[in-house]
């Protein structure tokens, strides 16, 4: 029975190591939670809207803020210049309302 | 009927046999795992981190719209918005854009006014070293611009738009690292300074903010600013969160190819293993029919085979993927998600976890995967150990 | 000397007519209204008070709640009569704040929702108009005004609506 034995050893590890991970990553957030509130003052001071991920365009630096409903954004068949426009979809928002 | 235990240990020992192909098929199995759930994890972390911090945003957004396009917004619009039941404080934005061509990079210019009573409360802002800028001349930057433009605090920081429109600014802030989230591109000076450097009309601002006391009150008061000025738009907090429910969503764009790229492969990579039972398995099957094995025997072996696989890829994959996102800042997926964006913010995600994402990952894939490793040895184990052995 | 201990007895009766009249309370976690039992906490932007003489406060999920209590406060407080009431709160609308309920007005058959169905929506005098356009007012009354009869008026009672149809 020795492989049995190994093997669920094995899997009891990684169960555990998971667990561990898990437990890890709620207490972070727990405890990271007065920075998070840092952080949302200092978005609701500084009045943000977005979040600088992607910095190459309007539609892509402030997806919130941009004219996603403007035909043409800067020509005629111009809707993905960037890589990000992939991850970035046009807006449903003013279709479905 | 056998013990478990005695068909598990067979069942090691028939997979020890095939050493190479099972430990690949495992590898696979792993990467397979370590690669959907960074995505997931990533996305969710992402997605989470941002909707908590933008529920911080202002209720209204009042662009102003000429020829379907953002334009700037007339601030006698102001009095008009105060006289609306319900509304709050009502702050004018100045923002907006430079492309500075030495490190051909985009920056977010923002505007504080320090002579403004409403603003007095950003200089209460954490999260900065230093602080933020109060008079003309100052002012505060992400950690993202002092890093690729090589500056620190107290250096001087210069922008120009042709020979009218320049700023030298002194730094006099630069947001922490852990704030990148947000603040990763901006700089954040005067209203002084940004009005002379863009050459806007001082009766204009970029946009205007808008309170509403009673969340309940947002959509009544977008109509009546919609009615009062049919050519702007109420950006509403709903809609911004929306757009961002929409961009991180683990079904949308580049994540729903990429998931349903690797789930496809991963299909075909179970069903070539469900039908290609080879000679060498029926065989094997046939004898331990032979030897007196039940049907149900030879099933329950090829269940902790597969199981003993799925489970144990699985497992390692997800700590890959944990590793890989929230310790390595997930390095494989940068690329993907920073596109041609100059300015990328380097920032630990938020460890937030959806484990019914990992749930949905289980039933994906494990259970298929051990369904069809049971399946094909049905009709193997079920037919007559003669013509099998032959 | 006279005059000193006159200020001085003066300036007593104003520090006591200060603390008198209470300030709203905050509810905690755990107060419940004291009407229908549920929690007041998930609807703040409804909170109403009543506070008693003896510091003592209720608080209710919505004015329609406030106004049953206060209509026939020995089934619900039999050891206290209109009378013990020093203060009573209610929510307004458009300020999300706390304020008098004598000051404001009541709007009834509006279609804003409180946690139990119809409300007495509490407005400002200034904003009753605009309040009663944008949302289908019927009948704005102040404290004094509301009287039972006025449960039972545009839908305010929902059972006893059904019971008419």
């Amino acid at each position: 029975m020795l492989k049995t034995k190994l093997f669920a050893a094995f899997i009891v590890i990684e169960a555990a190591a998971l667990a561990a991970l898990y437990v890890s990553s709620v207490s972070t957030v727990h405890l990271k939670e007065p920075e998070m509130a840092l952080k949302g003052s200092l978005v609701r001071v500084m009045k943000l809207t977005d979040v600088a991920f992607w910095t190459e365009a309007r539609y892509t630096r402030h997806p919130s803020q941009a004219d996603f409903f403007t035909a043409f954004q800067d020509f005629p068949m111009s809707v993905d210049h960037f890589p990000a426009g992939s991850i970035v979809p046009p807006s449903q928002i003013h279709g479905a309302q | 009927m056998r013990g478990h235990g005695r068909i598990i240990e067979y069942a090691l020992s028939s997979l020890s046999r095939r050493k190479l192909k099972n430990l690949s098929v495992a590898a696979i199995f792993s990467i397979l795992i370590a690669v959907l759930s960074s995505i997931l994890f990533l996305m969710h972390a992402y997605k989470t981190e941002t909707l908590k911090l933008l529920d911080s945003s202002p209720e209204i957004i009042l662009q102003n719209m000429s020829a379907g396009r953002h334009e700037l917004i007339p601030l006698e619009y102001i009095s008009t918005l105060s006289g609306i039941a319900g509304v709050g404080k009502i702050v004018p934005r100045y923002w907006g854009y430079y492309y500075d061509s030495l490190t051909s990079a985009n920056y977010t210019l923002m505007a504080v006014d320090a002579d403004d009573a409403s603003d007095k409360n950003k200089q209460d802002v954490k999260l900065i070293n230093g602080r933020i800028p109060q008079t003309v001349g100052e002012c505060a930057i992400g950690s993202g611009v002092a890093a690729i433009r090589q500056i620190g605090l107290n250096d001087d920081f210069f922008m120009t738009l042709g020979t009218e429109q320049n700023v030298n600014l002194k730094i006099v802030g630069i947001f922490t690292s852990n704030s990148a989230i947000v603040t990763n591109d901006l700089v954040v000076l005067t209203k002084n300074d940004l009005v002379k450097f863009f050459n806007m009309p001082v009766d204009k601002a970029t946009d205007i903010t808008i309170e509403v006391n009673n969340p309940s009150e947002v959509t009544t008061v977008a109509r009546k600013i919609r009615r009062a000025y049919p050519d702007s738009r109420p950006i509403l907090k709903i809609e911004l969160t929306r757009t961002y429910d929409n961009i991180f969503n683990w079904r949308g764009g580049i994540v729903l190819t990429m998931f349903f790229g690797a789930i496809a492969a991963f299909m075909i990579f179970v069903w070539d293993k469900a039908t290609g039972i080879n000679a060498r398995e029926r065989q094997e099957i046939g004898i331990l029919k032979a030897i007196g094995w039940e049907t149900s025997d030879v099933l329950q072996l090829k269940f902790w085979e597969g199981t003993i696989v799925s489970l144990s890829s699985f497992l390692t994959g997800l700590i890959l993927a944990y590793a890989h996102v929230f310790y390595f800042n997930a390095q494989f997926l940068a690329p993907v998600l920073k596109g041609w964006s100059v300015l990328f913010p380097k920032f630990q995600p938020m460890p937030y976890i959806d484990l019914y994402q990992i749930f949905v990952l289980f039933f994906l894939t494990v259970v298929p995967y051990v369904a069809a490793s049971i399946v094909p040895s049905w009709k193997a184990a079920t037919s007559d150990p003669d013509a099998v052995m032959r | 000397m006279l005059r000193k201990s006159f200020v001085c007895a003066l300036l007593l009766v104003v520090i006591s007519v200060t603390v008198y009249a209470a300030e709203p309370h905050k509810p905690s976690a755990a107060d419940k209204c004291a009407v229908c039992g549920m929690l007041v906490t998930p609807h703040v932007k409804w909170l109403s008070q009543i506070i008693f003489k003896d510091g003592s406060v209720m608080f209710f999920d919505g004015p329609k709640d406030m106004f049953k209590f206060y209509f026939d406060i020995p089934k619900f407080a039999p050891a206290k009569t209109q009378a013990d009431i020093s203060d009573i709160y209610v929510t307004e609308y458009y300020t999300a704040k706390p304020v008098d309920a004598k000051t404001v007005v009541f709007v009834t058959g509006s279609d804003v929702m409180g946690p139990m169905g119809k409300e007495f929506v509490p407005v400002t005098a200034d904003k009753v108009n605009s309040f009663m356009v944008d949302h289908k007012g019927q009948k704005s009354l102040k404290f004094d005004e509301v009287k039972v009869a006025d449960f039972h008026s545009g839908n305010m009672d929902k059972s006893h609506a059904d019971h008419k149809h």
